[in-house]
């Protein structure tokens, strides 16, 4: 069945996606209670409900975000993500049609007002609703999701309504040990997921590989991981020899990583949220072992700011978002996590820094 | 004199540990100055005028007039091509010399630009209609 609603994609539009893809949920979850999902979460600390109509499509979204899941039901959640399959309840509107090559790269457009903003990728679409506090998407069918879209779900909406309620997103991973938080910063390829998962092997809680968001609270300056996955391209993950066997190979010739989603895994600690403790920026090195040193505050927030900002790269969010990033590096001990080739004893390196930075 | 102020429109910017962090949020791209760089970065984020900022260089290092204002031109001229500062509309010529007086070693300022990020933005560019937020006071 067609919702009949037709327009251009525009500014002037995005409101109007919003109330179709809200009425087509609502239209497939009239004609398919069988296929609806309600499940909810702990993101960055608050109430989250997701409600998917589609079987196969909540249980492909939900797996990156399954460790955040309770049991409890909030009446009032901060915010409410609902989608639709497509192809596994019938129900499409003209406004979602694929577009351009699967996993190809999305587009972003706001209302005029910014109330309502839309992330269109090649299968799937969204708007979130920032008043509202609330996410409708449409995904042509659960099968057609990429790896990316898998390993991180309602990744921008999520950073924007986090933005929102004043957290700062971070380009770093997180681990953290008895409560006390290390934020591994730094651009792609540095090391930060090297860190993350070899640490998380040796016992260290696993938060984030790549992504986190930070805010102040009476508790301390808390850090959120939202996913529990990992993107690690071939070489990568053979220094991984027990994360090997539950890789998702990529499905699409241009998704050359493999995703990881510690959530599968046996013998690990995964944790939702830390206070923050110390920032550390990995670096591969060619040294056979690890070693660190102290990062000057010039050298951390040259380090931190530059792909942290790139994360929601409006020049509106730049000014307070520098600003914060700025003042945790002059809050937080900040180190140099040299990484060695031996990749077994670099956890020793981090359990050093981190003695070095609670001493 | 001309004043010069950053092009806040554009760049965030911080001196930390005497070195200037510049990031123009508009395309990705970001800067690091130390020394007299950075001194000139703490000027201008005062908005001081041209020639108390070259006062302020004599005044704090070891270099004479001319040389001093030769690199300050060429750093100013930097800093607008690449939209990170404002200036007035006086001419620097109007700009009187002071002498020197300061004791520090002086080394010509060098703006360190760094553009990987602005090549991956460029693939992924910041919505032009996203103006304001309507959860913003």
């Amino acid at each position: 069945m067609t919702v009949p609603v037709t327009s251009a994609l525009d500014a002037a539009t995005v409101e109007q996606n919003f109330g179709a893809i809200r009425d087509a949920i609502e239209l497939a979850a009239g004609m398919h209670p069988d296929l609806v999902n309600e499940s909810h979460y702990r993101i960055a600390g608050r109430a989250v409900s997701v409600r998917i109509v589609g079987n196969r499509l909540h249980a492909q979204l939900t797996r990156a975000i399954a460790h955040l899941a309770v049991s409890e039901v909030h009446a009032a959640p901060a915010l409410r993500i609902e989608m639709w399959d497509e192809h596994e309840t019938g129900v499409s509107t003209p406004l979602c049609v694929p577009v351009g090559e699967e996993g190809s790269a999305r587009s972003t457009m706001a209302s005029d007002d910014g109330r309502f903003v839309l992330f269109r990728h090649a299968r799937t679409r969204s708007v979130l609703d920032r008043v509202e506090r609330r996410i409708v998407g449409w995904v042509v069918g659960a099968e057609q999701l990429s790896q990316y879209e898998l390993g991180r779900p309602w990744h921008s909406e999520l950073l924007m309504w986090q933005r929102d309620l004043g957290l700062q997103p971070l380009h770093a991973g997180f681990i953290s040990r008895n409560g006390e938080g290390l934020l591994l910063g730094g651009p792609g390829g540095s090391g930060k997921s090297t860190t993350s998962l070899s640490c998380m092997q040796d016992g260290w809680a696993y938060l984030a590989d790549d992504y986190v968001s930070v805010e102040r609270t009476s508790e301390g300056i808390m850090g959120y991981g939202a996913y529990n996955s990992a993107h690690l391209d071939p070489t990568h993950l053979q220094r991984f020899p027990r994360l090997m066997p539950d890789a998702i190979p990529g499905r699409l010739a241009r998704e050359d990583k493999s995703l990881v989603l510690a959530s599968n895994l046996s013998g690990v600690t995964l944790a939702a949220q830390s206070r923050i403790c110390m920032v550390a920026f990995p670096r591969i090195v060619d040294q056979p072992v690890s070693s660190f040193r102290v990062a000057s505050k010039a050298e951390a927030l040259l380090r931190l700011a530059p792909s942290s900002l790139l994360l929601l790269p409006y020049v509106q969010f730049g000014h307070a978002a520098f600003r914060n990033m700025s003042e945790l590096v002059m809050e937080l001990p900040t180190f140099w996590l040299d990484v060695g080739r031996d990749i077994a004893q670099l956890p020793k390196a981090v359990d050093a820094m981190y003695r070095e930075a609670l001493a | 004199m001309q004043t010069l102020k950053p092009n806040l429109a554009a760049v965030a910017a911080k001196v930390i540990d005497g070195e200037a962090i510049i990031m123009n949020l508009t395309n990705g791209a970001y800067y690091s100055m130390t020394g007299v760089g950075a001194h000139i970065w703490q000027s201008i984020e005062q908005e001081s005028n041209y020639a108390a900022i070259l006062e302020g260089i004599l005044t704090r290092y070891n270099i004479e007039a001319p040389q001093a204002r030769v690199d300050l031109d060429a750093l100013i001229s930097t800093l607008l091509e690449d939209d990170l500062i404002i200036a007035g509309n006086d001419a620097i010529e109007s700009a009187s010399i002071a002498a020197t007086t300061g004791v520090e070693v002086y080394e010509a300022p060098v703006l360190n630009k760094y553009t990987e990020m602005a090549d991956l933005l460029a693939l992924d560019p910041p919505m032009p209609s996203l103006t304001k937020s309507p959860t913003d006071a």
